[in-house]
């Protein structure tokens, strides 16, 4: 069996590479449960709501051109997003590879300083398309 | 002397439909919740009565992205509203262990990568219908038809649903039938008979899940008949479900 080590992961916004400015994501698929147990049921009966998708990613902030906080900044205010790919194993879309595609929306991002480390930065986005797990 | 039967982590074994997890999670819970109704009175101001219970379940380990192991696997689940089956082994699989199956609905997919660390997975799941505390009760290779050993379920009564998962988790074969039958006995005085509504024929590696509500005995197992193949891994597993 194949364990991944997380340097392999590639992640990028708009069609920009952010793995070389990431120390840690998440790619977080949510699915709301709606309770329908009535009466006569033995035992719980729920259904699933649409689900909800979206990445939590935080690192060193990068000031560069075409770097994190100008990618991550032009989402600001953008309400169309922008594509994202998370390829887990760092491969193109094959069998043992699956790529996650989809289109995000900044939902957070937060800069963040203190004496003695990096600065740093913590963003939120919030799937806006549907997420496909695409295997060729 | 009584031996306390501690059990360690290790055991476990988890399975998504027929599919074994085990070898990419390190950590389960099932979490079982009972709500409380309060009805206190002038004499008896602890009183309360409990709602239907629900439960949740979660799963972590490793993120493995090859085709067909984890990712895969849960990912499946993602916008699927039909039931899909999970066993929680908390002792193994061997035939009369203790285990916990119900249906469920994917509610979470985490994949998480972090500097110096491997992929990690983790997933949660709500119960969609009947929990039940039951056992294994048959695992292994079969290679034709006959016997599995019974196993004292304890009976149940009219109204009350007693439910069975089948898993064919491997083989090469074309088709078999596997059926439940019971006895009050073991077999010694009362013959073991069919069940009606419990039986399932396979003819691919699948799951499949039957409940009845009608009087069982206590003593079940699992018979194997029509067998066209040459092997089958399967794995039963069979219980009151809670009400």
């Amino acid at each position: 069996m194949a364990k991944e080590r997380s340097s392999n992961v590639n992640f990028s916004i708009g069609g920009t590479a952010m793995e070389c400015y990431i120390r840690n994501i998440n790619q977080n698929i949510d699915q709301p449960e709606i309770d329908v147990t009535t009466l006569c049921d033995a035992g719980p009966r729920s259904i699933i709501d649409n689900y909800r998708h979206g990445y939590d990613l935080d690192g060193f902030a990068d000031f560069a051109g075409g770097a994190s906080d100008a990618t991550l900044f032009a989402l600001v205010g953008d309400e169309d997003g922008a594509a994202t790919v998370f390829q887990p194993t760092g491969a193109a879309a094959g069998a043992d590879d699956p790529n996650y595609t989809s289109t995000a929306i900044l939902s957070s991002y937060n800069i963040s300083a203190s004496v003695g480390s990096m600065v740093s930065y913590r963003a939120t986005l919030r799937g806006s398309a549907a997420l496909v797990r695409a295997v060729a | 002397m009584v031996r306390l039967a501690k059990v360690r982590a290790s055991a476990t074994r988890i399975y998504l439909d027929a599919f074994d997890l085990s070898g990419s999670l390190n950590t389960t819970a099932l979490n079982i919740d009972q709500p409380e109704i309060p009805i206190p009175t002038f004499t008896d101001g602890q009183a309360a009565l409990i709602d239907n219970y629900r439960t949740a379940s979660e799963v972590a380990g490793f993120g493995e992205f090859a085709d067909n192991l984890i990712d895969e696997r849960i990912h499946a689940l993602v916008g699927d509203d039909t039931d899909h089956y999970l066993l929680q082994a908390f002792s193994g699989i061997a035939e009369n262990a203790v285990i916990y199956e119900q249906a469920v609905r994917l509610t979470r997919k985490i994949n998480s990568a972090a500097v110096g660390a491997v992929q990690l997975l983790s997933a949660g799941f709500v119960g969609a219908s009947g929990l039940y505390r039951g056992l294994s009760l048959r695992q292994g290779t079969i290679t034709g038809n006959g016997n599995g050993t019974g196993r004292n379920l304890g009976a149940t009564v009219a109204g009350q649903v007693f439910a069975v998962t089948y898993r064919v988790i491997s083989g090469t074969f074309v088709s078999f039938d596997l059926k439940i039958q019971e006895s009050s006995d073991d077999g010694a005085g009362d013959a073991y008979a069919d069940v009606a509504g419990l039986a399932q024929t396979f003819n691919a590696v699948g799951v499949a899940r039957d409940e009845v509500v009608i009087a069982t005995e206590a003593w079940k197992r699992v018979v194997v008949a029509n067998w066209n193949g040459t092997s089958a891994v399967i794995l039963v597993t069979a219980g009151a479900v809670a009400a």
